[in-house]
């Protein structure tokens, strides 16, 4: 029986295999094998020389960190409403999720059009008196990573807003009603009740966004091009237009490295029961 | 009766193992010849409707034309070669990709071919195929960059189009002061782009562009360190596309770009006050890198015959002339600039005036690892506002140790 049970599974292990094991093992192998052969960390100790590699690992987390705040800051308040059943709730929600079916690059276009120097947002301000010459949003560092930041929000803030409101109307109503019996304020209701509750969906929230942020790709590139460098770009970079596999799947290992951290210490600190149960 | 999902699991890998033996052996597309080449959009458009459907037409085959940037074409035969299959029948290259092409015997000998190129084909476009004494390459696409300027901005100031470095200098500096905020684009991306670019300003200036030691091109880094303040912030994110963007969102007034962005601008976007020259002298001449295309065939390509069938066509007077005509391509046989529209002719000009003072770039095996340290350069001098004295050295070390590695 137990063996009729393994064979069944054989299919999604040859899946997995194939697709997930095999290149990531491969990605590993290219980074720690020089060009002609033999072990060497070599690419490693190349990359980390790299003017750009520090900057593109901090603006890799930077970016990841401002992008899930704003993400669980609007997705939050945004869920709560939708859970009083507001009227139009239907309308709005199907409004809200719209940014979730365009494509990154096609967002990134978009964001472009807001964010450069002849740009919307630019012309906003101009004409609200606000300035006098357009700003360069992407210029100067912090606000470039504030502009991806809040380009990345847009696109995916729709897909924590679904996880939470899932979450929100999973949790018993009569919690509340005795809450209010008791006298209990809005807030108080909001930190004994709403946010322990939640913690499951937030927890599912920060992993599923917090591994995507990590990984940004098109909007850096398309909104900042080279001048804000994260660890995808990078590695895209290095293989692409300096034709070298071993420093791109370098960089690629410590990328995945940092997700795999990055989630071993979220897990550590929230407890793993709360995501996997 | 036991539940046995095994018993329905089977069938199901049957199934499953029938279907991945059917897409592994199944035979490719019904294409009989794929050809890559890095185009842009409005360029593929007129390749896919008025360059091959007679090809087709004639050799009774469809052709697969797919767009492959030259900076993947040589990681991507070789994982063809690895796998015993290449699937690329002929390709369209980079001229200053062709070195590690030869080096990694990815591509086939031509000599054969050496007889039967048409004498309208200019001697010298003919040459750039030719690598290690060997032809490997046949001529398709000569290309040069013009400069773009915008003549309503440059009228409102009363400015002329730059001819010198100073002229240059002078206009960038009266957008900066009139408008607040730079308007002169140079494409400082990094990569391909602003290689290109400073490759033609170091000889303009008399440097040595495998040299960042030469006084010539220190120079022409101090001028950039000098022009970098009064440059358009599109500039750090300005390559041969974005820079038809900023041009017709009018970001920027004045840019150096290939001449596929003309039909664009001025046809496709209306932008008539988009005019174009052949651009600037620095202190020692006026150069213009000639880049374009080759064609070539890969090593273990099965369709020689048609292939060389098809870059006969993409040779042809009237194809040349179709590039020249739709897209204001250079070409490479004088005997095809004929048929250009009225629109096109001064446009045309300003492209033959840019050949004429070109040069070609050196075909260096390093050239990947060189792009790398030229960009570097490009970034610390220009965006990070480093002293080109300090910048240069340590990157001249690094690129001189790549010219005696010969790597």
């Amino acid at each position: 029986m137990r063996t009729r049970h393994l064979i069944g599974l054989v299919p999604i292990a040859l899946y997995l295999s194939a697709y997930t094991l095999a290149p990531v093992l491969s990605t590993f192998w290219l980074s720690v094998t020089g060009s002609a052969g033999g072990l060497t960390l070599e690419h490693f100790r190349q990359i980390g020389g790299h003017y750009q590699f520090g900057e593109a690992v901090l603006n890799t987390l930077g970016i990841t960190g401002l992008s899930l705040a704003l993400e669980l800051g609007v997705g939050l308040a945004a869920a709560l409403a939708l859970a009083t059943r507001p009227r139009g709730r239907a309308a709005f929600q199907v409004l809200l999720l719209i940014p979730l079916g365009v494509p990154t690059i096609v967002a990134a276009a978009v964001m472009r059009t807001i964010f450069g120097t002849v740009g919307y947002l630019n012309e906003v301000l101009f004409r609200l008196r606000l300035i006098e010459i357009p700003v360069d949003w992407v210029g100067d560092r912090l606000l470039a990573l504030g502009a991806v930041a809040a380009a990345d929000a847009w696109k995916v803030t729709p897909l924590v807003l679904l996880i939470l409101l899932a979450g929100l109307e999973a949790i018993p109503a009569d919690l509340y009603e005795a809450a209010r019996t008791d006298g209990a304020s809005r807030w108080r209701q909001f930190t004994a009740i709403t946010l322990p509750l939640l913690k499951p969906a937030l927890s599912m929230a920060v992993i599923v966004r917090g591994v995507d942020a990590f990984r940004i790709f098109a909007l850096p590139l398309a909104l900042a091009g080279h001048g804000l460098p994260v660890l995808s770009t990078y590695a895209y970079t290095e293989y692409l237009e300096y034709g070298n596999p071993h420093t791109a799947a370098a960089s690629s290992v410590v990328l995945l490295v940092m997700i795999l951290v990055a989630v071993g210490v979220y897990l550590r600190l929230a407890g793993p029961e709360e995501v996997l149960r | 009766m036991t539940h046995s999902p095994t018993g329905r699991g089977l069938p199901g890998l049957r199934l499953l193992a029938v279907l991945l033996l059917g897409v592994a052996t199944a035979p490719a597309q019904a294409a009989d010849l794929t050809l890559t080449m890095r185009l842009a959009e409005a360029e593929w458009h007129v390749i896919r409707q008025d360059v091959l459907p007679p090809f087709e037409r004639a050799c009774g085959c469809r052709v697969r034309a797919i767009d492959v940037p030259p900076e993947a074409l040589t990681q991507r035969l070789k994982a063809m070669r690895a796998a015993g299959r290449v699937e690329i029948d002929l390709f369209a290259q980079d001229n200053m990709r062709l070195q590690e092409l030869v080096d990694a015997g990815l591509v086939q000998p031509l000599d054969a071919e050496e007889a039967a190129l048409d004498p309208a084909i200019l001697p010298a476009l003919a040459a750039a195929g030719i690598l290690d004494g060997r032809r490997y390459f046949l001529p398709f696409r000569p290309n040069v960059q013009i400069a773009y300027y915008n003549a309503k901005k440059f009228d409102a100031y009363g400015l002329s189009p730059p001819r010198t470095w100073d002229a240059l200098l002078a206009a960038a500096r009266t957008f900066k002061e009139k408008e607040g905020i730079g308007r002169v684009l140079f494409q400082g991306v990094g990569g391909a782009p602003t290689v290109t670019q400073l490759y033609e300003w170091i000889v303009s200036a008399g440097g040595d562009p495998l040299d960042l030691a030469h006084p010539g091109t220190v120079a022409t880094f101090r001028f950039l360190h000098d022009l970098a303040p009064l440059l358009s912030p599109e500039s750090r994110r300005a390559k041969w596309d974005t820079t038809n963007d900023a041009l017709a969102q009018e970001s920027a007034y004045l840019a150096q770009n290939w001449p596929f962005g003309v039909p664009l601008l001025v046809r496709d976007y209306g932008k008539r006050e988009i005019r174009t020259y052949s651009g600037w002298a620095g202190p020692a001449r006026e150069a213009h890198v000639i880049g374009g295309d080759v064609l070539g065939l890969p090593v273990g390509a099965s369709q020689r015959d048609l292939a060389l069938r098809l870059v006969r066509h993409l040779q042809s007077q009237a194809v040349q002339g179709t590039l020249a005509s739709r897209l204001g391509w250079p070409t490479i046989r004088p005997d095809a600039t004929g048929t250009v529209e009225p629109w096109l002719r001064p446009h045309v000009d300003a492209v033959q005036e840019a050949m004429r003072h070109g040069i070609f770039r050196a075909n260096v095996p390093y050239w990947a690892e060189y792009e790398r340290i030229i960009s570097e350069a490009a970034e610390r001098v220009l965006w990070r506002g480093g002293a080109p004295e300090q910048v240069l050295p340590p990157l001249a070390k690094r690129l001189r140790a790549l010219r005696e590695s010969g790597r």
